[in-house]
């Protein structure tokens, strides 16, 4: 597939791995970017410590290019960001909120920032702060969404950009990504197609449950109180939350404190009554664990037989 | 790291003065007044506070919000015409509301919604405050000169709020001082004392209308377009422009010079007056509980007013 | 230069007949009022890129704001 973010970033595939949360570190991040897409490196609301141990390890396994991801909310972001800067990382990939205060300290160290962005008007913004690209994310996605679903935002951020779109949420195959580089996009990223990765560290009983998964496995929350719309899978956690949330007595305060370290429930115990399992639309398409090169090199391959195949439609 | 808006309120005194009920009282007409300012109506306070006001307002948005008194770590009222200089409006609503958070006013004249919004924002940046109240509150019938046509047909009172929570949807902001200008003029009591030797000015609002209609018009369009430009964003990316509400004549003009249709402009001084400080939030609100605004929607608030300042933010709406 | 300017100008907006304009034209015969002059002045701005101060200066006439304007450019020149 060729794409200018080949060149940009120095990787052979378009195809970057989504920065999640308490599921995207090192030993995914090296496997993605030995096999040939970018792995990113979620620094979520982990100290700066953690962050430079990660790249260490990263580093010791792969020469080829990964990003960092930020959460801009997170109080550990000034420090995040010095360190991506300090560290050279190739790439970083922003969510919640505008990088603007970083944007030169990361330009001088030679990063390329990719913003994630949920609207046109983001990715405007974005672009004219100097991102090097987005990342336009659909509600397909799992974790944070915002309003419009991939097919319609890809186009439509294309448009309204000059920079790279790449485009993510909703994909999990080479007809996805095909897709999305009809719609416009240079590249793509998947979350929950790379949770089914063999080097992904995740806990097995989440990995369980994604392949599980159909098409209507997933259900969205925080939509009462608005900002915090998120993507997850239907279990008794999610169930109690959508319970919670609509209650004449819920407050923006109670419901936000009833996400607090589920997340972390379920990535890391592998508590899948009472953890939150962010993932997206397409999870209805993962059926079985790979290497995560396999992965890429499947999604690539049929992307291009079916691009290459097109004139069966319109010669 | 700044705020997301979790719920806006309003509260205007049930006594509502027409312009025909002034034209009886002055020298003028319903004609003139709405040719000239574009007001129909306005709400006179007859035994409420700018306190009472800002109190009422915060309970509405409390409730929109879905947060407690008792969840505000914080309170901020701008103001120019609260009746004490202390208690300050903040700590009469915070007494109000039976909770015990910080609470000050600041004085920005009619650009104080913006200033509030940014004073909000740095509480936020540096981790100080989870649930911040800010409240607009006028009660501008206390400083105006109810024997001058010219100003006092003009002014309204009420007060609009906001309850802020933890986000990053404050998205650019604009200051411009042009300090010292007595273009608008509201005195403060001069005092009785035996050693200062100034003449005595009588403490009501006066205005050189046709400067404050000049400073606004290019007050708007310079911050509309630097909003626009400095995030590469065009007119279509913002769902509205909330002005403060001084003179319809003045968002016209500025509608015409930006090359935009004035329906861009979200208007109610038709029904509220020129309120200050408070009309921002005021229409705000308006928008909120008539269902003009969706998650995810831009909206640029523009405010100009005494000081000389003017203001302007852009702020991403997330309420469905 | 400056007469026929504003005329057209206050013509166009008013939806009058230019020729029906004079120096002694007054503003309140024709039914605009001080507001409508600031537009009027501010387009002047716009048109001689210079800027036009105000004042005290009282307005009631086509003279007046002719004479306004001549004065700010000459004081340019």
């Amino acid at each position: 597939m060729k794409s200018p973010l080949c060149e940009m970033l120095g990787i052979k595939y378009p195809v970057f791995q989504g920065g999640m949360a308490w599921i995207a570190e090192s030993s995914l991040a090296s496997a993605v970017s030995e096999g040939g897409g970018l792995g990113i490196i979620s620094a979520m609301n982990a100290g700066p410590e953690w962050l430079r141990e990660q790249i260490a390890r990263t580093r010791a396994r792969t020469r080829a290019p990964f990003g960092v991801n930020i959460m801009l909310m997170s109080p550990y972001a000034d420090q995040v960001a010095e360190i991506a800067a300090e560290e050279r990382v190739q790439v970083v990939t922003t969510g919640a909120g505008m990088p603007t205060k970083y944007m030169s300290m990361w330009k001088d160290a030679g990063v390329k920032v990719i913003p994630v962005v949920a609207s046109v008007a983001s990715a405007k913004m974005m672009m004219r702060a100097g991102a090097d690209a987005v990342i336009a994310e659909g509600s397909e996605s799992g974790g944070h969404i915002g309003e419009t679903g991939t097919l319609a935002l890809v186009p439509q951020i294309c448009d309204a950009v000059d920079i790279p779109v790449l485009a993510a949420g909703g994909i999990a195959d080479g007809r996805g990504m095909a897709a999305c580089f009809m719609l416009g996009a240079a590249g793509v990223q998947m979350g929950t197609r790379f949770l089914s990765a063999l080097e992904c560290t995740v806990h097995q009983n989440y990995k369980d449950m994604v392949i599980k998964a159909t098409d209507i496995s997933t259900v969205t929350t925080g939509r009462r109180f608005g900002g915090n719309t998120c993507r997850c899978l239907k279990n008794p956690f999610s169930r109690n939350f959508i319970k919670i949330e609509y209650s004449p007595e819920a407050t923006p305060e109670t419901v936000a404190d009833l996400g607090v370290g589920a997340l972390r429930k379920a990535a890391v115990e592998g508590d899948v009554k009472d953890g939150c399992l962010l993932c997206g639309q397409a999870a209805g398409l993962v059926s079985k664990e790979q290497p995560a090169a396999e992965i890429i090199r499947e999604i690539v391959a049929e992307a291009e037989t079916l691009l290459k195949g097109a004139y069966k439609w319109a010669d | 790291m700044s705020f997301r808006i979790l719920g806006t309120g309003m509260c205007v005194p049930s006594r509502v003065v027409t312009n025909d009920e002034l034209a009886r009282m002055l020298d003028t007409s319903d004609g003139w007044i709405r040719q000239r300012v574009g007001v129909r109506e306005r709400h006179v306070c007859t035994d409420e506070t700018a306190a009472d006001l800002g109190y009422r307002a915060a309970l509405d948005a409390l409730e929109d919000s879905g947060c407690r008194a008792g969840d505000i770590d914080l309170i901020i009222a701008a103001t120019v015409s609260g009746e004490d200089t202390a208690p300050s409006v903040s700590c009469s609503v915070q007494q109000m509301l039976g909770i015990s958070c910080s609470a000050f006013d600041i004085n920005a004249s009619c650009s104080g919604f913006v200033f509030l919004l940014e004073i909000a924002a740095g509480f936020f940046a540096r981790g100080t405050a989870k649930r911040v109240l800010i409240i607009g509150a006028e009660r501008l019938s206390r400083i105006t000169d109810w024997e001058d046509r010219g100003t006092c047909v003009i002014f309204g009172d009420g007060a609009g709020a906001a309850v802020l929570g933890e986000g990053s949807e404050y998205l650019c902001s604009k200051f411009t001082v042009e300090g010292g200008s007595d273009v608008i003029h509201i005195p403060q009591h001069t005092g009785k004392s035996p050693f200062f030797g100034r003449e005595t000015a009588s403490p009501y609002i006066k205005m050189r209308g046709r400067e404050t209609f000049k400073y606004a018009v290019e007050a708007i369009c310079s911050d509309v377009n630097y909003i626009l430009d400095s995030n590469g964003l065009n007119i279509d990316d913002i769902s509205y422009i909330v002005p403060h509400q001084a003179n319809a004549r003045i968002i016209d003009f500025a509608a015409e010079r930006l090359k935009l249709d004035k329906s861009r402009f979200y208007q109610n001084i038709e029904l509220y007056g020129n309120t200050s400080s408070a009309s921002i939030p005021i229409a705000l609100d308006e928008m909120n509980k008539n269902g003009l605004l969706h998650s995810g929607d831009l909206l640029l608030f523009t405010a100009f007013g005494g000081g000389l300042a003017h203001a302007a933010c852009l702020v991403r709406w997330t309420k469905n | 230069m400056v007469f026929e300017k504003i005329a057209a100008m206050l013509a166009d907006r008013i939806g009058c007949d230019v020729k029906e304009l004079s120096m002694e034209t007054k503003f309140e015969t024709l039914g605009i009022d001080s507001l409508d002059v600031m537009e009027l002045l501010m387009l002047m701005e716009e048109e001689f890129g210079t800027d036009i101060e105000i004042g005290d200066a009282k307005l009631a006439t086509m003279a007046d704001l002719v004479g306004l304007v001549e004065s700010r450019l000459g004081e340019q020149a």
